[in-house]
Order: structure tokens, then sequence, then C-alpha cells
């Protein structure tokens, strides 16, 4: 399978192909391909420097990669323009990262409302759906609470609230359960992979923790900037076959 | 997205709120202080443009009285009581439908007049052989303020048979003037205001932009994390724009409040020396609206501009890089500033101020708030070259990292410095040009001329009978003391001119030369008058040249000597000559007012030249010069106070900023001295720096406009000890501002203080 | 479960044919983790090896006992060591031994050892999914017996990813078969 195809390849919702992404002299990715099909759970694992969270920042268009090719639901993601990436920001993709990124002077259901009233739906529905996100997620009683006074487990339940509230195809989570303790890891990750599976969004998650991996249905490992699938058949040499292996 | 940007701004907790008010009370103070500016200019408009009934010209009467309809005879004047000018106006109607003069519903018959309120008070209070002799008739009534610019002006309209006036020389008027009077003065005024505007409004700028930028950090953080959740940049300019607009506003309003509380009391201050009119001393409707949407408006666009220089990426703003340092090319603004207003006073002359001037003053202020951050660093790495110490090590390097915003802190108060300097170096020149010392000793000696001029009674004077009879009178004055100047008798060639000396400097020499003598004065009375010169030794009167003495409105040329040992001798009998004019040494104001009616009844007037002192000459050409300096030295005042607002503004907002980095420091160990030493180190040197060039250019601006536009013979202006203490006082202040910061800082970053969110 | 002692010894013999005293001494150098193997059990080791054919006794030496006879490894041997080594062991808690073994022979062979890691974390990750699996949906007891599991296999695989990194340290520590 060439790399030069211009298709993108089936059963995948979102997919990178051969991104290469450097940061002035700093090369982050050499070319790292990595794909979810709809409703997958992804982990991408790696050492620090590795490129992960890179990786995750091209999926979700945050970045436009140097070269090589991001493709969501059959368009490409890094040819779209800004704005239009920043729509889809709004509608089709939700962040769940590591210090939350709330707006710590607004309150729980201000936040998860947000994305809702940028996307201009009236308030009232916003308010609402805020509301039934802070029941499903266990946080009833917070709904008037500024996020930063909340703990840190909470805070990650309000972000991820407010990552689910406009319903996206695709959930970006990178080290979500970074700076939480055991039992509020477990609690946010039950949560992201229960809610998940019910509304069947993909979900792609960046983690260096085993444990937080293994919540996943897949993981891909990311090393010097190169993403490598174990799942890949190897030969009697020990190589993995296929053209998702970066030149040695 | 409105309704979202106003919850942000508004309800935003604790800390938040506490920042909106700080913004709200600082820019509230500087509105206020603005509309105080915008009001005065407007009120000063208003008595620029009002009608200049005394202006009324119409044809001389030729002593004829011609009842006709819609005509009066009418002649203006000038008299002065106590410092003050009353303007005089004799009137006779012709006939029915006479024009009658603004403020009056109906003309004053014969032996009637009307006056001001203010005159009509003197009038009962002050005795009649002062002032109340002067005027023939009862008073029926007062004037209306449409003939007045404000409630303390002293105008008097007097009326007579038409016979009566038709000696005096009256003009026949059958229109009153409705043009506003032209200002000799009025573009130094136009100047001076200009000084003023761009005073305040300027501080007023870094004022609200600073206030803006007030937690900027935080607020970015905030828009990074909205960008993440799919904000449109567009969405976040928005949100910023109302942020800021909202507490612009909010001051705005509260300005309006303040002044309102302060009008009063400026409208009873004369600021420019003469009191408004209460009700003329507002803003117009147009300041209103315009401070409403252009201080919010100019608000937001700091904040965009604030947010263009941070890339806010959805990952939020850690990316960002130590900004380069300050360029050189920051101090050419500085420089084109300085070069178009040299330029400008260059093409100056004496009609009216070259234009580039304006722009170059305009543009020389920008250009300093420019330069600042560069002159910042460089003043930074000088001083780390040259001093040793953890406190100077700390500073210089946070200073040389982020010039800009060490600089924003004392930009205010670098400009008060550029002002102020100018102001220094202007004002001793200015009162310099007036106030000669042989002025001075003339200051109680009154003059009263009696011809010569434009009189309608000859050439010569009042006649040797009647100035006898006079003297004899003046004589039973206690406490005046008579020197009589008796016209030469023999036919003058043409009526000599004031004579304008200003090719030459002080102190050219004694009496004019070459201009041919015109007087006759006794030596007598030149040992009474010690600076007009002396006679030589046993002459008892000599010939004199006396036009300048007599006729010159400006004290410097009119009070220099006119005799010395070289003027011609005569005989000491005067008996046969005709009285040109008489001066009156009077040893106190009551006295003074007293000759004065005196005179005004019993000797005939001239009317373009009342009887004043020397003294009140003098004051007459100060008081323009005065007007001008107190608006500058006001607008002074007021850039110090906004400069002080935006300080303290800035300066709490470093406190929250470096809450963190301090507390970390303390906690591992460095003294709080150290620290209170680097915030210290901090603001004083890029204030040091920038004040120094900023005096610097300022003086270099007074010292050019000094040569260019003041009487030649004025002295270089050099900066006094008035002007340090000044200074002095104010960056004093200033320090002591951030100051009293300390404690609260070091209570702020005290190690229980490690806990952050 | 303990180290396999016979695939250990046959390891030990690809690297170069030794003596029965030798072997024990390398064993006990580096997988003895102060409990030295018996004489006793080398040599029946050596001797099962030797008659599965995976060994070969060379001649016996002039002088005593079975502990002069030189041994070397047979290519079933060889292929013996080769599918153990490439193999992952089946993930359970207590098995680092095992690893560590894995991987110092791998070294010592100058086989791959990153590819053992490779698959050994995918087998790793593979049993941790299971496991939590069981934590969201068993019982409770079963989510307290699956968090032990999981907490091992987590501090496995910090090994693992650790070892991945310090390979090149290792290689020289160990040295190459000349």
């Amino acid at each position: 399978m060439s790399s030069a195809e211009l298709s993108r390849s089936p059963g995948c919702l979102i997919e990178a192909r051969d991104v290469v992404k450097s940061f002035g002299q700093t090369p982050a990715l050499r070319g790292a391909s990595v794909s979810a099909a709809a409703g997958e759970i992804l982990a991408i694992m790696g050492p620090s420097g590795s490129g992960k969270s890179t990786l995750l920042h091209c999926m979700a268009g945050i970045f436009k990669p140097d070269s090589g090719q991001v493709w969501f639901d059959g368009t490409r993601l890094d040819e779209l323009s800004e704005t239009r990436r920043t729509e889809l920001r709004r509608t089709a993709f939700g962040f769940v990262f590591q210090f939350g990124q709330l707006v710590p002077e607004l309150s729980t259901a201000d936040n998860i409302a947000l994305p809702l009233l940028l996307n201009r739906v009236r308030r009232k529905t916003a308010y609402q759906a805020a509301d039934s996100w802070l029941n499903r997620l266990g946080l009833a009683e917070l709904g008037a609470r500024r996020t930063g006074e909340l703990s840190g487990g909470q805070a990650q339940r309000v972000a991820l609230a407010r990552a689910l509230s406009p319903r996206p195809k695709v959930i970006f989570a990178d080290e979500p359960t970074g700076s939480l303790d055991s039992l509020a890891s477990e609690n946010v990750m039950d949560l992201l992979v229960g809610i998940a599976r019910e509304e069947g969004t993909t979900v792609v998650l960046v983690t260096h923790d085993a444990r937080v991996a293994a919540y996943a249905d897949r993981e891909v490992m990311v090393r010097d900037g190169k993403a490598t699938s174990p799942l890949d058949p190897v030969d009697a040499a020990g190589r993995h076959a296929g053209a998702e292996v970066g030149s040695q | 997205m409105i309704r979202l940007g106003l919850r942000l701004s508004l309800r935003s907790g604790r800390e938040a709120l506490i920042r909106l008010i700080l913004t709200t009370l600082a820019v509230g103070i500087g509105a206020a202080l603005l509309f105080c500016v915008l009001a005065d200019y407007h009120a000063f408009q208003i008595s620029n443009n009002r009608q200049c009934w005394e202006c009324t010209q119409g044809p001389g009467s030729n002593g004829t009285v011609t009842p006709t309809p819609g005509a009066e005879l009418w002649q203006s004047s000038a008299d002065y009581f106590e410092g003050q000018t009353i303007e005089r106006l004799d009137l006779a109607a012709l006939g029915p439908h006479a024009p009658l003069p603004p403020g009056l519903s109906r003309l004053p018959g014969p032996g009637q007049y009307y006056a001001s309120p203010a005159l009509a008070a003197l009038l009962r209070t002050v005795p009649r052989d002062e002032l109340g002799d002067r005027y023939p008739g009862r008073l029926a009534g007062t004037i209306g303020d449409k003939a007045l610019t404000g409630p303390d002006e002293l105008v008097i309209f007097i009326g007579y048979k038409p016979a009566q006036l038709a000696t005096m020389g009256a003009q026949v008027v059958t229109k009153i003037a409705t043009a506003p009077p032209r200002q000799v003065w009025s573009h130094y005024f136009r100047y001076a205001f200009a000084v003023g505007v761009l005073a305040v409004l300027f501080p007023m700028l870094i004022l609200v932009s600073t206030a803006t930028r007030l937690a900027a950090a935080r607020r970015e953080e905030r828009y990074a994390a909205m960008r993440l959740v799919g904000a449109t940049p567009r969405q976040i300019s928005v949100v910023a724009s109302i942020d800021a607009m909202v507490s612009a506003l909010l001051g705005v309003l509260l300005g309006i409040g303040i002044f309102a509380l302060v009008q009063p009391a400026l409208a009873n201050a004369s600021l420019i020396g003469t009191r408004y009119f209460a009700f003329d001393v507002t803003p117009t409707a147009t300041d209103y609206i315009g401070m409403l949407v252009g201080v919010p408006v100019v608000s937001a666009i700091a904040a965009l501009l604030s947010l263009r220089r941070v890339q806010i990426s959805p990952l939020g703003v850690s990316r960002k890089v130590t900004p380069p340092p300050p360029s050189f090319w920051r101090v050419v603004p500085l420089l084109i500033g300085v070069g178009l207003f040299v330029g400008g006073l260059a093409i100056t002359d004496k009609q009216s101020i070259g234009g580039p001037a304006y722009p170059g003053l305009l543009i020389t202020m920008i250009g300093l708030v420019i330069a600042g951050p560069w002159l910042t660093a460089q003043a930074a790495r000088l001083f780390a070259r040259l001093v040793r110490g953890p406190s100077p090590l700390l500073a210089a390097r946070r200073l040389a990292d982020n010039p800009k915003v060490a600089f924003r802190t004392v930009a205010g108060l670098v400009l008060a410095v550029f002002l102020g300097t100018i102001v220094a170096g202007l004002l001793p020149a200015v009162n310099a040009t007036t106030a000669t010392p042989s002025a001075n000793g003339l200051n109680n000696v009154l003059l009263d001329t009696f011809g010569g001029g434009a009189g309608p009674f000859g050439p010569a004077g009042l006649s040797p009978h009647a100035s006898a009879t006079l003297l004899s009178e003046l004589q039973g004055f206690k406490g005046a003391t008579t020197y009589p100047v008796y016209a030469l008798p023999q036919p003058r060639p043409t009526k000599p001119k004031p004579q304008r000396v200003h090719h030459r400097g002080p102190g050219a020499g004694g009496p004019q030369q070459g201009s041919a003598y015109d007087s006759i004065i006794s030596c007598a009375s030149l040992r009474g008058l010690a600076v007009l010169g002396q006679c030589a030794p046993g002459v008892t009167a000599v010939k004199v040249t006396a036009s300048n003495l007599l006729f010159s409105d400006n004290p410097t040329f009119s009070t220099r000597p006119i005799a010395n040992a070289s003027n011609p001798a005569v005989p000491d009998s005067f008996s046969k000559l005709y009285l040109e004019a008489v001066l009156i040494r009077v040893s106190n104001s009551a006295t003074l007012e007293r000759v004065r009616t005196f005179l005004d009844t019993h000797a005939p007037q001239s009317g373009s030249n009342p009887p004043k002192t020397f003294g009140e000459a003098v004051q007459i050409r100060l008081a323009y010069a005065d007007t001008v300096s107190r608006l500058v030295y006001i607008a002074v005042a007021l850039t110090l106070l906004i400069a002080g607002c935006s300080l303290a503004v800035t300066v709490g907002g470093n406190l929250v900023e470096r809450k963190r980095p301090f507390t970390l420091l303390r906690v591992s160990g460095t003294p709080t001295a150290t620290l209170y030493r680097v915030v210290l180190l901090e603001a004083i040197l890029p204030l040091a720096a920038a004040t120094v060039v900023a005096a610097g250019v300022a003086y270099g601006i007074a010292v050019l406009t000094v040569d260019r536009m003041a009487p030649a013979g004025t002295p270089t202006p050099t900066l006094g000890h008035a002007y340090f203490a000044i200074m002095g006082v104010g960056l004093l202040i200033s320090l002591l501002v951030i100051l009293v910061t300390m404690p609260v800082l070091g209570r702020m970053t005290g190690p229980g203080n490690v806990r952050f969110e | 479960m303990r180290v396999s002692v016979p695939l250990t010894l046959l390891g030990l013999l690809e690297r170069e044919p030794s003596h029965g005293y030798d072997l024990k001494r390398e064993y006990d150098t580096y997988f003895g983790r102060g409990k030295p193997l018996p004489f006793g059990q080398v040599y029946a080791t050596l001797s099962r090896l030797t008659r599965d054919g995976k060994a070969i006794a060379g001649e016996a030496e002039p002088g005593a006992g079975p502990d002069r006879k030189r041994y070397a490894i047979t290519d079933l041997g060889m292929a013996e060591v080769g599918v153990w080594l490439s193999e992952p062991v089946q993930p359970e808690p207590h098995l680092q031994t095992v690893l560590f073994a894995k991987v110092v022979l791998s070294l010592m062979l100058g086989r791959s050892a990153e590819h053992y890691l490779d698959i050994q974390r995918t087998a790793h990750m593979q049993r941790m999914r299971e496991l939590t699996e069981v934590k969201r949906s068993g019982s409770p007891v079963d989510a307290l017996l699956a968090d032990h599991g999981l907490f091992h296999l987590e501090a496995d695989l910090r090994w693992i990813d650790l070892t991945a990194a310090r390979l090149n340290a290792l290689a020289e520590m160990v040295g190459t078969p000349s």
C-alpha cells in the first residue's frame, strides 16, 4: 500500500498519514501514521518527547502538518482553512486535556454550555444540555460553582462534559488523568469510556500511563516521531511489514 | 456572544470585580479631569465668540445733533477701578427706535445708567468719591448676561441728552456690531489650550490602555481555552473588546458624575483669570458624546492591539517567545517630532505660529512614549554593567527582558516632566518681557493725558488757564503728588506716534535720541519720578521727548528714562504752557480711586487712554501672559494627576502579576529587602532614563520657542529653583506611591501564600 | 513461575561451549540472585539436554569426573533457544525473573532485544485490557483482584519501557560473543 494514495483508508473515521511536523529547528513528528475507526477507542502511547501530543494536535486540526495527510470523515483536514477547522472544533471534536483548560472565572454550567453558545445555540437549549450532562457525570450540585474552586477530579469531569456537550464525533484526550490520583483517574476514565461507548464516539487518547491506556481498544506506540502499531504481522527477521513504519 | 462577554466581565468573581472597580475609578478620575478642561475651553470659546458690542463703529458726529430715527450717539471707553477694567458706554438716542445694545430692554434715558450686577454691587459699597461720582445720574437697572462675558464683568451704560454727547466727540451709530471681538492674543490661547488638551488626553490614553492591560495574562489564558473549544478569533475579539469597553464606559459615566460634583467649584474658580458664567462652564453635548463613545472605543482598540501581540492558540499562550529588544528605530518618531517643531518655529511670524509646530509638539510627545522602552533598555544595560549585587541584577534582567512593560508604568510621569519643563522654560521669559525694574519704579504713578494723541482738544493739551485750575485742585488731594508735563510750544511736524524701539536691547542707553523734543518737565518733578532720569545740576526745567512715556502702552518702553545731563534747559515758567499730561503718585488705592474719580469729572477725558497707573498697565499686559501660564500650569498639574492614577493602576496590576514569582523567591530564601529594592529599581531606572531625555528635549523646545516667539532681548530661559522643586516633589510623590505598595507586596508574597490555585 | 533452568543453560551454551563448572558460575553471576545453582542440578540438566539432542557432550578431558566434560549446543538446541527468546511469556505477576533472563540472553546472543520487548509489551497490554474489562463489569472482589494484577503488570511495563531506553548501555556491559 503506497502512501501516495489520495483517498482515505476504508473504515477509518480519522487518520494521520506520514505526518511530519517540526517546531522551528526541533522535529516533533517524522512521518507518523495512525488511524482510528468510528466508535473505536485508541490509545497513543510513548515516552515523553516522542511527539505523541503533537500527533494528537495534528489529528485534531490544531496544527497543520509540514507534510503528510490528515483525513477526517472523508475530507482532508490538513487542507481546510483555519475557519473551517475552528468550526470543526466547535461541532465535531471535543477536547479533554491534562489541566482541563476551563475558564476559571465562569461557572461549571457556563463552561459546559460554552461550545454550544459559541455555535449560536439558543441560551435556553444550551443550558438545558449543560444541566443534563452535569447529571450524567455526577456533578449535579455543582452547576453554579466557579470551576476554579473545584477539585481536580471534579474539574476533569467538567472538562469531559464540556467535550461531550456538542455531541462530537471524536474526543481527543491528552493525559486526561495526568494530574489526578488513582481513584479519580479511574472515575474519569470509566465515564469517558462508558459514555463514548454509549454514544458511539471515537476517542483518541494520548497517555504514558499503561493503566489508562488499558481502557482503550487498541494502542499504538510513538517513538522518536514515528508511530508503530503492534498488531502488524511480524516477519522472521523481526521487522514489521507494511508502510506504517518510518524507514529505518 | 455579547452577553457572554458581559458575563465574563461582570460576573467573574471577586478578584475580577476588584480589578473592574479599580479601572473604573481610574478612568473616572481621568475622564472628570478631561471634562473640566473641555468645560473651561467651551466657556472660553463662548466668551471669545460673544458679540462685541463695544466694537461698534460709526461716523463721527462733528458736534452736530440731527434728530434721526434709528440712530444714537455712542461713545465707548474704558476705565479702571482697583485694577479691574470698567467698560463704559455713553449713549444718547437721536430718535425713536435707536439700536439697543444687548442686555437692555430699553435705552437709559438722560440722567440714568444701567450697570452690570457686579458693578452695581460695587457702587453700593464703595464710597461715592472713589467710584460713583464718575457716573452722572442714577442707577436704573442692571445689564443682562447677554452683554457680559462673566459674572464679574464691570459694564455701565449711561444715558445722556444728545447735546451733551455731541461735544464729547461721539459717533453716530445706527447698527450695533454683532461680530465677535478680534482677539490679538487668541492664537496664543489656542496654543495653550492645545497643550492643555494634549497634556490631559495623552496620559488619559496611557491610563486607559494600562487599565485595559491589567491582568492580561489571565485573560489570555481564558481566550486560549475558548479557542480550544472552537471560538473564532472574531468571537474572541468581541469578548476582549466588551471586557475593555465595560470598564471604560463605566469609568466615563463615573467621570460625568464626578464632574457634576466638581463643576460648581470649577465655575467659581477663575482658572484662566476671568470668571465665566456658571452655565457656560460645561462641556458641550458633542464633548459628552465624544467621551462616551471615544473612551470605550480607544480602550477596545487598546485591548485588540494587545491581543495581536500574543499568539492565542488553542493550546494556550505558552509558546510566547521573549520579545525582541527594542530597536533604535523607536527613537525616530521623537527626532521627527522635534524636527517638525523646529521647522514650524522657523516659519513662525508675529501673525501666527508656524503650521508644523503643533503636530511637531504632538509627535514629539508620542515619540517620547515610543522611544521610552529603548531608553529603558539602554539604561538597564548600562546599570547592569556598573552596579553589582542581587537586586540590581534582578531588576536589570527583568527590565532588559521586557522594557515595554517597565516603561509603561512611568510613561505618564515622563510626559508630565516634559510639559512641566517646557512651561518652566517659557514662563519666566514671558513674564520678563513686562515687569522691568523701571516699570516697577512707577508702579503707583497715575498717568492722565490730555492731548498730543488722538484728542479732540487740539494738539497741545489743556489750556494754561484750565491747567492751572486743575493743578491747584490736585494739590488739595492728600496722599497724591502731582508732576505736570507740559507741551513744548512749537509746531510739531507730525503727531508723534508711540515709538517702538525694538532694535535696542535693554539698557541701550538713556533718553531716546534721534527724535525731536516735544515736552517740558521741571527738574523737581523729575526728582520725584526718580527712574525717569535727572537734570544736570543747577537746571530747573528741561526739554524732553515724552511721547513714549505718555503714549506707549508697553510699560517696558514707556518707563525708560527721558532725561539726563544732556537735555537742553529751559526757564521754569510754565504759566503760558499747555498741560500735556499729569503724573500723580498716589499712596494707597483709595486715594488712587478718588483721584481717578476727580479726574474723570473735572478733566476732559480722552476715551482711548483712561487714567491708570504704570503698575496697572503692567498688570494688563501680564494678564494675558498670566492666563497662558496658568493654563499650562494647570495642564501640568492635570498631567501629574492622571499620571499618578496611571501609576497606581500599573503598580496595582503589577502586584498581582508578580505575586507568584516573588512568593517563590521568598520561599527560597530571598530577603524581603531585596525584593523591595528590585521593585524600586525597576521603577526608578526607566523613570530616570526617560525623564532626563524628556527634560532635555523640553528644555530645548522652550529655548527655541522663546528665541522665536518672544520679543527680542528676552533672556534665554533657565530652569530655576522652583522648577526643580516642583519636579522633585512630583517625582517624589510617585516614588511614594510605589513605596506604599511595598508593604502590600510584602504581605501578598508571604510564604504563607504559597498555596496557589 | 521460576526461570526455566534448562533453557537458560542452553542459552548460555549457545554463547560458547563451556564446562559444566563454568556454566554454573555464569548462571550464578547473572541469574542466581544470591541463590547459587546446585551442581547436581546443573549436571542433571545438562545430561537431560544431551539426551534430548539439544546439547552435545564433547570429549572428556583428561583429569576426572563429569565436570571435565565440555558441552556444546546443537542446531536443535539453538532453534529451541531462538523460539524461546522470541516468544512472550504469559503475562502474570511475578514473572520479572523470566523477562529479565530473556532480555539479558538476547543481548548476549546478539539478538534484537527491542523486538522482544515490543511484543512482550503488546502481550502485557492485551492482558491489561482484559483485566480492565473485568474491573469495569465484574463484582467488587473481581475488581480488587484485577487491580492487583494491573498494578503488577504496570510495574513490568515500566521496567520494559526503561529497559528499552537503556539497551545500549546494557549491551556494553554484557558484551557480545567474540
